[in-house]
């Protein structure tokens, strides 16, 4: 079966089709923080020339939920369910960082405001612990047992000086995570609920001047 | 392709997740999920709130439309989506799904200018545009008078607010006096006992002929409230500070008309619901010969059709399609309809 993959929760926006006998087919991956709108689709198209595949001929889409920057997050995760939607296939969503590396390994990336959205890997590459999303130097007691990666990681290098801080790979990979998924396709899709972590920022005004109705 | 083309609209610029279908000039579907509840609370429309909601609605609302419209997503001929102005956020939600909704089913894409939409929008109740006409659009987000030669090809920027819309400087007055969020509708259903001329609230003055200010306004309402003595007589206040806005905006519009020799005004927003805007409008346009063309409410304020209608004209039209790397534009200029 052919499965879309798609990931928008870092500045790179990721497509890859999967063929789930035979491995990755195309892939397609730009950086650029501020364009996640403007690319995917099109990255989509691109992905689906290259390999000569009809969009009808998809079987699935997987989206990586986050988490990440809301704004280019939920590209991914509507385009995702649209195009579902539409070519009436099945959607499902894990988190983003089960798409960046492989085996036991904390996965950061930038949560901008000085944090980082992170999770813990076992062995075996399942998730032990996160996501979460914490100041880089609030984690640094538990990483010094375990490889540390994604770009995350490498933005404050500084604050994980003396770790096993890996420089690849940087972004979930979508075909990774199209392989994290592909036990479940088959299955009945769930809804695509994004993992934003952060509550939205608004303030309550207070109250108004007191009078008559 | 045909000239009453099956087109889908998506909304998505601000608070309200709006899903269009039309034929040709034929409304069959406008499904709104609304987040305004969500932001009541804060006193204002909360963009990043919004976008959260517009990504929860958009596949929901879809399926509204389509089961009212008696027709299915194959059944289309072409997605039209609003591409600016508006919240970045939000607006990047619904084109990323018309983006995806385009590609899957292999119809054109058109990202579209929202205010030539609440235009264009007039179409499904009235029948075809009298162009050109001036359009006045005042709403929580804009307000703005253009002149409309072909909506499906440029918008003529006339005058605009200089700082509040005319939408927020209602939210803000209501929220000086406690009324909650929005304010409009409150504003005018308590306006409606109180005296319209019992506090002379200033005229904002401008540079631009048809340009409009309510900051100075709304100032002046807070100033008033604040020194008053006693209990604040709400109605009066409310009636007062409309007649105020009202006075302003169909002085202006119905003034462009005569200058412009143009004998077709229409109003469109939220704003256009206000029953003394309409009121005013009325009375004005009968006094200058000018025919006075305003949306049922439900249409005036932001919705899927409207955008569904402007993108049925583009395609009537033989205007070319968006490309499918169509950014959302939060300051697209007025001048621009289709983003190429
Ligand atoms: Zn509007």
């Amino acid at each position: 079966m052919l499965v879309l993959g798609l990931d928008t929760s870092t500045p790179a926006v990721s497509v890859a089709l999967v063929d789930l006998d035979g491995g990755a087919v195309a892939e397609c991956v730009v950086v650029d923080a501020r364009r996640h709108g403007e690319l995917l689709a099109a990255g989509i198209r691109t992905v689906l020339l290259e390999a000569r595949i009809d969009r009808r001929d998809l079987g699935a889409v997987v989206v990586g939920l986050g988490p990440g920057p809301f704004t280019g997050l939920r590209v991914g995760i509507v385009t995702a369910a649209t195009l579902a939607d539409a070519l009436r296939i099945p959607a499902y969503g894990t988190c983003s960082l089960d798409g960046l590396g492989t085996g036991e390994r904390v996965a950061m990336t930038d949560a901008r405001r000085r944090e980082v959205y992170w999770a813990r890997y076992d062995a075996a590459g399942a998730r032990v612990a996160g996501p979460g999303v914490s100041a880089p130097s609030e984690l640094v007691d538990r990483l010094h047992d375990v490889p540390v990666l994604g770009d995350g990681a490498i933005v404050y290098a500084a604050v994980l000086a003396g770790l096993d801080v890996r420089t690849e790979p940087r972004y979930p990979s979508p075909a990774l995570l199209v392989q994290v998924v592909a036990p479940r396709i088959g299955t009945a899709a769930e809804p695509l609920v994004p993992l934003y972590l952060r509550r939205p920022d608004a303030e309550q005004p207070g109250p108004p001047k007191r009078v008559t109705a | 392709m045909t000239d009453e083309p099956l087109v889908l609209g998506i909304e998505t610029s601000c608070d309200e997740t709006g899903i269009g279908i039309v034929r040709g000039t034929t409304l069959l579907a406008d499904a709104i999920a609304s987040s305004v509840e969500a932001h009541a609370r804060f006193g204002g429309v909360v963009p990043e709130v919004a976008s959260r909601a517009h990504l929860e609605a958009m596949v929901p609302t879809v399926h509204r439309a389509l089961e009212t419209a008696g027709v299915r997503l194959a059944d289309l001929d072409a997605i039209a989506v609003t591409s600016g102005p508006g919240l970045a956020g939000a607006l990047l939600v619904g084109v990323a799904a018309a983006k995806s909704y385009a590609l899957a089913l292999d119809v054109p894409l058109y990202g579209v200018n929202h205010l030539a939409a609440h235009v264009a929008v007039d179409v499904l109740e009235h029948g075809p545009l009298p162009e050109p006409c001036i359009a006045m659009l005042v709403s929580g987000g804009h307000s703005s008078l253009l002149l409309v030669d072909d909506v499906t090809r440029t918008l003529d920027p006339l005058g605009q607010t200089m700082d509040d819309a005319a939408g927020e400087a209602f939210d803000k007055v209501a929220r000086l006096l406690g009324l909650g969020f929005p304010g409009g509708p409150v504003v005018d259903r308590l306006a409606r006992d109180g005296d319209p001329a019992a506090i002379a609230f200033p005229r904002g003055r401008t540079k631009g002929e048809y340009d409009v200010s309510f900051s100075g306004l709304k100032t002046a309402v807070a100033r008033w409230v604040e020194a008053h003595e006693g209990d604040i007589p709400v109605a009066d206040v409310c009636a007062s500070f409309q007649e105020a806005v009202v006075d302003v905006l169909t002085s202006k519009a119905v003034a462009a008309c005569t200058a412009k020799g143009v004998d077709h005004l229409l109003i469109g927003g939220g704003v256009a619901a206000n029953s003394r805007l309409r009121a005013l409008a009325q009375e004005r346009c009968d006094v200058a010969g000018v025919r006075l063309r305003v949306p049922r409410p439900g249409l005036c304020t932001d919705n899927g059709a409207m955008v569904a209608a402007l993108g049925s004209r583009l395609v009537a039209a033989g205007v070319p399609p968006s490309a499918l790397e169509l950014p959302a534009d939060s300051s697209m200029p007025v001048t621009e309809v289709v983003n190429a």
